[in-house]
């Protein structure tokens, strides 16, 4: 049935007013944004150390912390959909509790845990004299931290939705759980694979408050583009906005790529 | 190369005990929905894990719970055609079909050329590069059977593999599925509920009902003396559970029935109801068995008509069409059942 088929439902008056609303509530920050952008100056202002350090860091990081998401999140999830461990409610509650804890408390407890004189970072320090805050690595663990989330819950759904019985046909003919793993269930759940990638991507590249909290604001080291944004805004508005702009095309250029999917539609 | 399994599984409100020996033949597992037939198959193939008993293969044992012992499915050698096909839908049907033999090892190419001369016998070889969502019912069974059979397997379960088929179809691919399965060297086990399709492609029934194997033998056997309801129904006779004494027979559904020959015990009692007369007053005469119910429904036909009576015991009786409306069915109420005793048959349970 095309939308066209459908009977026009007649809108109240009320709602149509409020929808309206939201809708300018959503869409006027993003259009202020594109049109303040300095589209003459993109040229100059890409080649200014500070823009560059950021962008090139960024990626650097936020590529880091997806192949970590994805190394350590996949096989949780599957652990999580899959096998039925004590404690499984209590790790997933655990493993889903970033996405909703404010970032920079995240960071606050990634301080204590791997700061210098934190649980376990205090006994890196003494082995190694090594310390995680204020270096990069530094920001791809607080990036991964707020971000893996996102992948774990995606693929987990994933995982849990497949039809499990192509697993067993494949067990029939012969396969090995490693040969099963690789030749059925991660092609078949392919899609939902890329899309929690996407995500995780996305959310790591944007992450402010767990790392500024935990790893800094060092230029070239720890500062990314939104803890550059947040600087540059006082100092040098045109790069803040151009860092704005570039990070709001690549949030819209996620959002084509999922095309809906996965995001509570 | 012969299958044997001796089954015990317990779930929620059910106890699967069965008992199977099954040669290098084609055995057809039939009964009513969820009598445990697809489990049974489950626990051959490895699936599901048996509660007590074993299961053993050409002298391999595949499944011992004393022993503790359970060979996973990857090394049992046991194909199996699922309900719904199950192709892995990424992969083309060729693919499909070498499947089974590169999970063995076997080199990409000659995997490929043995998938090649399976899909040539299935003669679907035009439709190599396909993918299963591009196939039709009919195509996907006999990608799903070849797929099976290309990991030379010492025993073969399928799973209702003509319940997806639409009718028109059915009747070609169920011809060609009992020629593959006359050519199977092993042990063939089918699920199925349609009577039909268990009569034209095995050799032996087995009939499951509440996770127990109520009747065992050919289609002809099994007609002939029904000893469970699915059987009965296949063979269109009412049948009851009873004791006989001095040639009256109390009935486990009610009712007694005075039969002519002599029986003693627990036994079967079968009626036709082409012997069955139906009356609107309470006749005289010489009939030994006659007890009034309810019409509970009906069913027509071109030829006859079949009447349902609620009564001790129930009774389905065949009349002609004539008749039916002599009696006005179409009204309901009360009808007299009779039945002679030389036409009511027993057999010991």
């Amino acid at each position: 049935m095309s939308a066209s088929d459908e009977p026009r439902t007649a809108v109240p008056a009320g709602v149509g007013v409020l929808g309206a609303l939201g809708v300018v509530l959503l869409t006027l920050p993003l259009i202020g944004l594109a049109s303040r952008t300095p589209w003459a100056d993109i040229p100059r202002l890409l080649r200014e150390p500070s823009v560059l350090q950021a962008v090139r860091l960024s990626l650097v990081a936020s590529l880091s912390a997806l192949a970590l998401s994805t190394v350590l999140g996949v096989p949780l999830a599957w652990l999580l959909a899959r096998t039925d461990f004590p404690g499984r409610r209590l790790v997933r509650a655990l493993a889903v509790l970033p996405m909703v804890l404010p970032p920079v408390v995240g960071g606050v407890a990634l301080l204590l845990a791997f700061g210098r004189r934190g649980l376990f970072g205090q006994v890196l320090f003494e082995l190694t004299g090594w310390s995680l805050p204020f270096t990069t690595a530094g920001v791809v663990l607080a990036e991964t931290f707020v971000a893996m989330p996102f992948l774990l819950v995606t693929v987990e759904s994933g995982l849990r939705s497949m039809d499990r019985r192509y697993e067993e046909a494949a067990a029939t003919l012969g396969a090995s759980r490693w040969t099963i793993l690789r030749t059925v269930t991660l092609p078949l759940t392919a899609p939902s694979l890329t899309g929690g990638m996407a995500l995780c991507w996305a959310r790591a590249l944007g992450e402010f408050g767990a790392t500024i909290s935990f790893a800094g604001n060092l230029p070239g080291r720890t500062q990314t583009m939104p803890l550059a944004v947040y600087l540059e805004l006082e100092s040098n508005p045109p790069a803040a906005y151009l860092l704005s702009f570039l990070l709001l095309a690549i949030s819209v250029a996620v959002l084509i790529a999922l095309r809906d999917r996965y995001l509570g539609q | 190369m012969t299958l044997e399994c001796d089954i015990t599984l317990r779930r929620d409100g059910f106890t699967l005990a069965t008992e199977l020996s099954v040669a290098s033949e084609t055995v057809a597992i039939v009964g009513p929905n969820g009598a445990g037939k697809t489990t049974l198959l489950r626990c051959v193939a490895g699936l599901t894990r048996l509660d007590a008993g074993h299961v053993t293969l050409a002298g391999r044992a595949l499944d011992d719970v004393a022993r503790r012992l359970h060979v996973e499915p990857a090394q049992r050698r046991v194909g199996m055609v699922f309900q719904d096909y199950l192709l892995f839908p990424h992969r083309s049907a060729l693919d499909n079909v070498a499947y089974g033999l590169r999970a063995r090892g076997v080199r990409p190419r000659e995997a490929r050329a043995r998938a090649h001369a399976w899909l040539h016998e299935v003669g679907l070889i035009d439709r190599a590069g396909a993918r299963p969502g591009e196939l039709s019912g009919g195509q996907a069974q006999r990608v799903a059977l070849a797929r099976a059979l290309a990991i030379e397997p010492a025993a073969l379960l399928l799973d209702e593999p003509l319940a997806a088929l639409d009718v028109e179809s059915r009747q070609d691919i169920r011809r060609q599925l009992r020629q593959r399965l006359r050519g199977f060297a092993g042990p063939v086990l089918l699920v199925t509920h349609d009577p039909v399709e268990a009569a034209t492609l095995a050799d032996r029934l087995v009939v499951i009902e509440a996770g127990r194997i109520t009747q065992a033998g050919t289609v002809d056997e099994i007609t002939r003396r029904p000893r469970s309801a699915w059987a009965a129904r296949l063979a269109g006779v009412n049948l009851y559970q009873g004791r006989a004494r001095d040639g009256r027979i109390t009935l486990a559904e009610g009712g007694e029935i005075t039969v002519a020959g002599g029986c003693h015990g627990a036994v079967f009692v079968a009626i036709a109801p082409a012997a069955v007369a139906l009356f609107r007053t309470r006749p005289e005469g010489t009939p030994r068995n006659v007890w009034s119910g309810r019409v509970d429904g009906f069913d027509s036909f071109a030829d006859r008509v079949r009447v349902h009576v609620a009564g001790r015991p129930p009774i389905t009786a065949e009349i002609t069409p004539a008749a039916a409306a002599e009696l006005d069915l179409a009204g309901g109420g009360m009808v007299h059942a009779a039945v002679k005793a030389t036409e009511v048959i027993t057999y010991p349970r």
